[in-house]
């Protein structure tokens, strides 16, 4: 009923009477579609001369001759030969995408994770499950996703009995600001379990640069473990790094700031455990907000594998391990990343139609 | 005559091959999939006519259809490994429609190319038991004035107009060659249907009595 209103404000026809139509004047309706024609007929009598005309249209094209085949177009391989040689590069790749072959469907697989990853981050986005704030210019963004799955399933216990816990990784560096400018020397990086989902976030801050890793780890376990780790390098930042170093820039990155927190001296860590989220002794404004609710369950943290032996071993000197959680992740500021994969969306879809087309099916 | 088919574009030869005189379609499918040329060769006469049909009354040039209706079928054998079953005639109609709309957007693209050359394929071509020259001179022009209509629509509902109208075959073929669902068959056919209507009404002495409004 609604549908029909709805076609007849926007001046179109519903299905069945279009099909009744073409029934009508194919001379094959069944007495439903009769009478729903009839019905039509009186309500507009013009009808009732279109659709004569139209049968007598289509009576006139069903004799027209057919039409022979002036020649034979049987195919031989010299043909075949020819043809291949002169097929492009891009008909031989579109080969390899056709139905039955190994890649036949990776196109839509990657349009439709896209997609999927666009259409959660812009729904945790709304909800406010993915965090996006900003804190210095029209550059900055932080994102954050909390893996709310995680937080009620690790350790067995439940986000809102566990104890809140926030560990933070303080790493004071004085000065060398090329050390950390060039990566994510200012970043924060949140990686989530959900794959190709890993949102993060950059947090530059020009004035105060302040590095922030927040790693959400959540490995293969299905007891998805969560482990915030933050690590504030006070360097200096010439650059707003936008996008973040992947695991093994990020380590020498790492290296070139403890090398220069070696001459600087400060390196701190920090392990802050607080019921509250606010009670850090880092200030917030530095600090990515993972809007994780009620906290992030102990066991967790103890079940992630990151326990305080890697954030000790990360202060000591082993930033493979603080950034391990990191590895995965890229870092772009939430909208960038939105945008992003719903391009890839797009063109995964666009190519997946353009090679079907090359093919010619 | 077995080797009925082979043509002077190939070395004419004796089929002994009983699979390939009688007419089993997916066995001789199967046998194209090996590599086998008389086998798909044996499909392209049994279809050869109608992909040029359908073809012809596309681009409506004589040239370019036999060119896109050769090129098909070489383009359907070297890809039969992408058949994946439902109605092998509906398969090749798509691919030869595809070539088509190729070629329709070539000479759309080069203005200076004429689409009138052959434009007149449909004269003379509607039937008529009556021996009347009168008669035969009407539907000679309404022959005309159907071909200058039908040129005239876009191609999805020209397609689906030759399909059903044209060639007489069912909306499931149809939407298989095209590529869509029968509804969206039905809603074209219906949309070319009124244009048809429209435009042949342009020219009311041509129309039988039945025909004019």
């Amino acid at each position: 009923m609604v549908l029909k209103v709805l076609n007849r404000l926007i001046g179109r026809t519903d299905s069945s009477s279009v099909w009744a139509v073409n029934a009508y004047v194919e001379g094959s309706a069944s007495d439903a579609e009769i009478k729903l024609v009839e019905e039509m007929m009186r309500r507009d009598p013009a009808l009732e001369k279109n659709l004569s005309t139209q049968q007598g249209l289509r009576d006139v094209l069903s004799r027209i001759e057919r039409v022979e085949a002036p020649q034979s177009f049987a195919v031989t391989p010299e043909m075949v030969a020819a043809a291949e040689r002169s097929e492009s590069g891009l008909s031989r790749l579109a080969e390899l995408f056709a139905p039955q072959r190994r890649f036949a469907m990776a196109p839509a697989i990657v349009a439709v994770i896209a997609a999927v990853g666009v259409a959660l981050l812009t729904i945790g986005d709304i909800t406010g499950t993915v965090d996006q704030s900003g804190s210095g210019g029209d550059d900055s963004f932080t994102a954050a996703v909390a893996a709310e799955s995680a937080m009620s399933s690790g350790g067995g216990s439940s986000a809102d009995s566990a104890p809140s816990m926030e560990m933070e990784i303080v790493t004071e560096s004085a000065s060398d600001a090329s050390s950390a400018s060039g990566f994510a020397g200012a970043g924060a990086v949140a990686a989530t379990a959900v794959p190709a989902m890993a949102a993060s976030a950059v947090e530059p801050e020009q004035a105060s640069p302040t590095a922030t890793v927040a790693q959400e780890a959540a490995p293969l376990a299905p007891q998805e473990s969560t482990t915030v780790t933050e690590i504030e390098a006070d360097t200096a930042v010439t650059e707003p790094p936008s996008i973040a170093a992947p695991a093994p820039l990020a380590k020498s990155a790492a290296e070139d700031t403890e090398a220069s927190s070696a001459e600087n001296a400060a390196t701190e860590l920090e392990l802050t455990r607080s019921s509250g989220s606010s009670d850090s002794d880092v200030s917030t404004d530095d600090l990515v907000e993972f809007g994780v609710g009620g906290g992030i369950s102990e066991d967790a943290i103890t079940n992630s594998g990151i326990g305080d032996g890697v954030l000790e071993r990360a202060a000591d000197g082993a930033p493979e391990d603080a950034a391990s959680g990191a590895g995965n992740g890229i870092s772009l500021p939430l909208w960038q990343l939105q945008i992003a994969l719903a391009a890839l969306a797009v063109s995964a879809i666009g190519a997946w139609a353009g090679l079907r087309r090359v093919r010619g099916e | 005559m077995p080797n009925c088919w082979v043509t002077s574009r190939i070395e004419p030869h004796v089929i002994s091959d009983p699979i390939l005189t009688s007419f089993d379609e997916q066995r001789l499918i199967q046998l194209t999939r090996d590599g086998d040329y008389d086998a798909f060769n044996r499909l392209v006469v049994e279809y050869q006519s109608a992909v040029f049909a359908v073809v012809l009354r596309m681009v409506r040039n004589h040239a370019a259809a036999e060119d896109i209706t050769q090129d098909a079928f070489i383009s359907a054998f070297r890809k039969i490994s992408s058949y994946r079953g439902g109605i092998f005639r509906a398969w090749l109609f798509r691919i030869a429609k595809n070539a088509s709309l190729d070629y329709l957007r070539k000479i759309a693209r080069r203005p200076e190319t004429s689409m009138d050359e052959d434009i007149v394929y449909f004269s003379e071509t509607v039937k008529d038991d009556s021996a009347d020259p009168l008669a035969d001179a009407l539907n000679a022009e309404l022959a005309r004035l159907i071909d200058h209509c039908l040129g005239g629509l876009s191609e999805d509902h020209r397609f689906a107009m030759v399909m059903i109208d044209v060639e007489g075959y069912q909306y499931d073929e149809a939407a298989e060659s095209i590529g869509v669902s029968i509804g969206t068959v039905k809603s074209r056919l219906n949309r070319a249907r009124a244009r048809m209507r429209d435009c042949v009404q342009e020219e009311p002495e041509l129309l039988p009595a039945s025909m004019r409004l």
